[in-house]
């Protein structure tokens, strides 16, 4: 089983960027794959571009819905802009599995910034692979959602991500920093552009396995999610640890995390 | 802030070792310029309810205020400045223990203590557990404590964050298997939350019998002090060693911002215990002592090591 994470950059327009990814990963996707995850803003800048076309996206998605058909796997589409009703926009990632289906969907607010907002839900899917919580842009960098998903059960994030911050070195160290505190294998597809910095990667809790840094391409990694399963068993002579965070904890203490702060 | 991080070395003799304690403080702060001491988890040396170190009961534990205690607070006013203790297995009387960490201050009074909230290994059994979490107000500013394993709950560094501290001390030891993993943590926990983080670790060796199995555990120090952007000061893994760090508050940076972004009513699942979780390990560590096996792991370990760990 093998997850291929999807790191590209920008060309001229939406459409060009996302020939050159659909066609980048039609080439390099196997039959091996479990999973394949694209970047939040996957065909456009994130500096506030318009919606995706609709003949553009629905185009994009045929094409993601063929790849997961043809290989077999599990899609994460990575992001683009939709206008909502209202007018307003919004991010949208789609998890298709291997049928090609929709089996979750994440939506956030497109910010008066450009940037992407966060939400209320926090998917996570039951699949042959393992549970697998779905993540859109800043949710994961929020200590609650990630944590929230994997106190679920997810044994494995998916993101559609963005290095976007401004101490890029210690984001990127995050990817890691959050598999370890919670336990979970994540799978992070970030975004290549100006302000985006890549760093796409799949981390396990006790290291990375695979990163793409700032170049283009698509990663691929391992996933066994019994390693997961593993280290979440108590082992009470102690050899393992990484469980204890998961086991030992007190929700008493921690009303306050669902509390407004003033 | 000056803060001076102190890496203890674990000896046999735990009355060396407050000798020791003594004179790490009067070496680092003979200049007068140190505002704060930090020391690790344990400072006196192994508690006695680590595997094998049943003859240091009524030694490395201490009674809170007692002598001990008063010692630390002499020296704090004679130096003026604050010493952490970072924790002291503290005697309650009753036959019950807490992990305490007591922090001194310039007058030699205990200005805050924090209670160890997440027990680990055989603290499930013998020690009470904190009741609360929550801040200091310092001359420094807000300050928090989490004693070792509670910073392996993500909640609890979030918490004193969203409660306004902005440098939090995790008095602790790093396992020698965990160590880059725990350096990455620690940096992790700060960027996320905004936060300096000032981890100080023993480093030493603790040989002893669990059930029928000899253990070693291996402490491998690499004391540090994170800020949001990284890691700014990290001691070795093998060695005493005391870092003098000058820390101020993070200016509002990827954390914060996030935080904004809270949406805390989303969150309730945090107050729900992991799914997974189906098993009493207070209740089958208590078995284990009692009967005198070992515990057990209910699936093979795939290569048998002659480390364990008392603590993440």
């Amino acid at each position: 089983m093998t997850i291929f994470l999807a790191q590209h950059a920008r060309r001229a327009d939406a459409e060009a960027t996302a020939t050159a990814v659909l066609d980048d990963l039609d080439s390099r996707v196997t039959g091996e794959a479990s999973f394949v995850v694209l970047p939040e803003n996957v065909f456009t800048t994130g500096d506030g571009d318009p919606a995706l076309p609709r003949r553009l996206r629905e185009r994009c998605l045929d094409r993601l819905t063929a790849l997961a058909r043809n290989r077999g796997t599990y899609v994460l589409t990575g992001s683009w802009p939709e206008e909502r009703p209202d007018g307003g926009l919004m991010q949208v990632a789609r998890l298709l599995d291997p049928a090609g289906s929709v089996c979750a969907r994440v939506e956030r607010p497109v910010l008066p910034d450009g940037t992407t907002g966060t939400g209320d839900d926090f998917p996570v899917v039951e699949t042959p692979f393992g549970h697998v919580g779905v993540l859109l842009g800043p949710d994961f960098w929020l200590v609650e959602p990630p944590r929230a998903q994997c106190l679920a059960g997810a044994e494995l994030l998916l993101v559609a991500g963005s290095l976007d911050g401004t101490q890029q070195a210690a984001q990127r160290a995050a990817v890691w920093g959050i598999a370890t505190l919670n336990t979970v294998a994540v799978a992070f597809a970030g975004s290549l552009g100006e302000r985006c910095g890549g760093g796409s990667a799949m981390a396990m809790p006790e290291g990375f396995v695979a990163e793409a840094g700032t170049e283009e391409g698509v990663v691929e990694a391992p996933w066994d999610a019994a390693r997961i399963r593993h280290l979440r068993e108590p082992d009470l002579r102690f050899q393992q640890t990484l469980w204890f965070g998961l086991w030992a904890r007190r929700t008493e203490l921690y009303t306050d995390l669902t509390a407004q702060v003033s | 802030m000056r803060v001076a991080v102190v890496q203890t070395q674990w000896v046999d003799d735990h009355e060396e070792g407050l000798r020791n304690a003594y004179q790490a403080i009067e070496d680092v702060c003979g200049g007068g310029d140190i505002d704060l001491v930090c020391f690790p988890e344990f400072l006196l040396g192994p508690p006695w309810y680590m595997p094998g170190q049943d003859g240091l009961k009524g030694r490395t534990d201490t009674p809170i205020p007692g002598p001990v205690v008063d010692g630390f607070q002499s020296l704090a006013r004679e130096l003026r400045t604050h010493i952490l203790l970072g924790s002291l297995v503290e005697d309650l009387q009753d036959g019950m223990y807490r992990n305490t960490s007591l922090l001194i201050g310039r007058q030699g009074a205990i200005v805050g203590r924090a209670v160890k909230a997440h027990a680990f290994g055989n603290e499930m059994v013998v020690c009470r557990q904190a009741d609360s979490l929550g801040v200091l107000t310092t001359e420094f500013g807000r300050i928090g404590i989490a004693v070792c394993s509670d910073f392996w709950m993500p909640e609890v560094i979030r918490l004193l964050a969203l409660a306004g501290a902005r440098t939090i001390f995790v008095p602790g030891g790093t396992l020698g298997q965990n160590q880059p993993l725990m350096v990455n943590a620690l940096r992790t926990a700060a960027y996320l939350n905004d936060v300096n983080i000032v981890y100080a670790s023993s480093v030493g060796v603790v040989r002893g019998k669990r059930g029928d199995r000899l253990v070693e555990i291996h402490f491998a120090g690499t004391s540090l002090v994170a800020r949001p952007a990284g890691v700014i000061a990290q001691a070795g893994s093998d060695k005493p060693e005391t870092l003098v760090v000058d820390i101020d508050e993070p200016a509002p940076g990827d954390g914060r911002r996030w935080q904004q972004l809270r949406r805390p009513a989303a969150y309730r699942t945090l107050l729900t215990p992991y799914v997974g979780a189906d098993r009493d390990l207070a209740a089958e560590l208590r078995d284990s002592l009692t009967s005198g096996d070992g515990p057990d792991r209910s699936r093979p370990v795939p290569a048998p090591s002659a480390h364990e760990g008392t603590r993440p």
